[in-house]
Order: structure tokens, then C-alpha cells, then sequence
């Protein structure tokens, strides 16, 4: 499945989804970098993203949006131990695709 | 009208009940009422009202920030409840330029106490302001 993402995005998956074979929810951490794209339109610039992620793992998607800035001042993707979907192997036959436009 | 039961932010009624339980041990808080399942109006011993929305985000960034304004235009506080969930410098800052508190909740219990609870801000040994995901 091709999952089509907004310029400026990075996703990172970290909790429970990672460890448990049947977790509660997906929590997903997406960074963005505000010279792309604003706070305000983020969310719903991911909402497809995420509606699609949800239908295909029938999971509650739980997100978080921090810039660039905010990850890097609060270490949440350390902290957490996020990684990117790459490097989970329940995210082996999703493609994040971002246009080159 | 009340609204109770059901909210957009995840925020069950074990922590909603949990935050009523604090608010009601408080000797500061007069009275309060809920909207919307996670929209306080809270009444300090002042007479001042604070607008206070409860979520749970374990970092609460500035589209949080955001995203809880444009759904609840009145409101002028924003808790992230537990102390293991925090917010961004930048959400902060936001706050304090936007006439928004930000707060984790015992940072939001020392702020009661301020006449203008926005502009508390916890601080390091030193002074410096200490930004919210700290803890964990």
C-alpha cells in the first residue's frame, strides 16, 4: 500500500504498536518542518494518512505533531525510542511516498 | 448544556474524574463545572475564572496548542494531566505571548496560587525557565 505524504513530514511509530502482538492503539510521532508546511494545517494535511493507517492495522492512530525545533528541544524521539516505519516490520508493505513538487 | 460523555482527545473518564478529584481537594478552587467532557470552567477564591482544557498528550506541541484554541475558542488554560506528560519550549512560548496557560499538572497547582496564573513558568535553581517534557 502506497501512503501519499505532505512535503516536510517524517513519521516515526513508537508504544506498545512496537512490542505487543496485539497492541491497543498506533502511536505514531510526526515531525514537520514549518518551512513546508504550518502548525495549523499539519493535522489535516495527515488525515488521510492516518485514516489509512487506522483502516489497515484496525487500530486507533494516535499522533503527535512536533516541528523540527520541538523534537530536537525535547528529545521525544530518544526518549520514546521512536523509529521510522522502515524498521518495523508490520510496516513492511507500506510505502510513504512524498511528491517531489 | 453540559455535553458530558465523550471527547476528540482521548481523554478518559478515569482522568477526568481524577482532575475533579484534585480540583475538589484544592483550597484555592471555589467551584467548577465541566463542558464538553473536558472543558473546565474552574472558580479561584479571587473570583477569577479560568478556561481550562484537559488532555493527554504525553508531549503537548504547539499544533496541540493550536488545535485545542480553534475547537474551544474561550478557552485561555491547556493541562496535559500527569507529570510524565509535558509541553514543548515552543507551546509555552506560545502560551505566554497568546494569553494561553500552558501547563502539567503540579506546575498548574503552583500557578493557582499566582494572581495571573498564565504567567507562571517553572524555573531551575538558577532561574532559568524550565520547559515541560522534562520528566520520564
Amino acid at each position: 500500500m502506497d501512503i501519499v505524504l505532505p512535503k516536510g513530514l517524517e513519521v516515526f511509530i513508537f508504544g506498545s504498536f512496537l512490542y505487543k502482538l496485539n497492541p491497543n492503539d498506533l502511536d505514531m510521532l510526526v515531525i514537520y518542518d514549518l518551512e513546508f508546511i504550518s502548525s495549523s494545517e499539519v493535522s489535516i494535511k495527515c488525515k488521510e494518512c492516518i485514516f489509512l493507517l487506522s483502516k489497515y492495522f484496525t487500530l486507533k492512530v494516535d499522533v503527535i505533531f512536533l516541528t523540527i525545533d520541538e523534537n530536537k528541544g525535547s528529545g521525544f524521539v530518544e526518549k520514546v525510542h521512536a523509529i521510522t516505519p522502515r524498521r518495523c516490520a508490520k510496516f513492511k508493505e507500506i510505502n510513504f511516498i512524498t511528491p517531489n513538487f | 448544556m453540559s455535553n458530558n460523555g465523550s471527547n476528540n482527545w482521548d481523554v478518559s473518564y478515569s482522568v477526568i474524574s481524577f482532575f475533579e478529584r484534585v480540583l475538589n481537594g484544592n483550597h484555592l478552587v471555589i467551584s467548577f463545572s465541566r463542558e464538553d467532557d473536558i472543558f473546565f470552567k474552574i472558580k479561584k477564591y479571587d473570583g477569577s475564572e479560568l478556561k481550562l482544557l484537559l488532555v493527554t498528550e504525553y508531549v503537548l506541541g504547539l499544533e496541540a496548542v493550536l488545535r485545542a484554541k480553534s475547537e474551544f475558542p474561550d478557552m485561555d488554560y491547556i493541562l496535559t494531566n500527569a507529570d510524565w506528560n509535558g509541553y514543548t519550549k515552543e507551546a509555552k512560548m506560545y502560551g505566554l505571548e497568546n494569553d494561553i496557560g500552558v501547563f502539567y499538572l503540579t506546575e498548574f497547582l503552583k500557578a493557582l496560587k499566582w494572581d495571573n496564573p498564565k504567567e507562571y513558568h517553572t524555573k531551575d535553581d538558577k532561574g532559568n525557565p524550565v520547559y515541560g517534557y522534562c520528566s520520564a
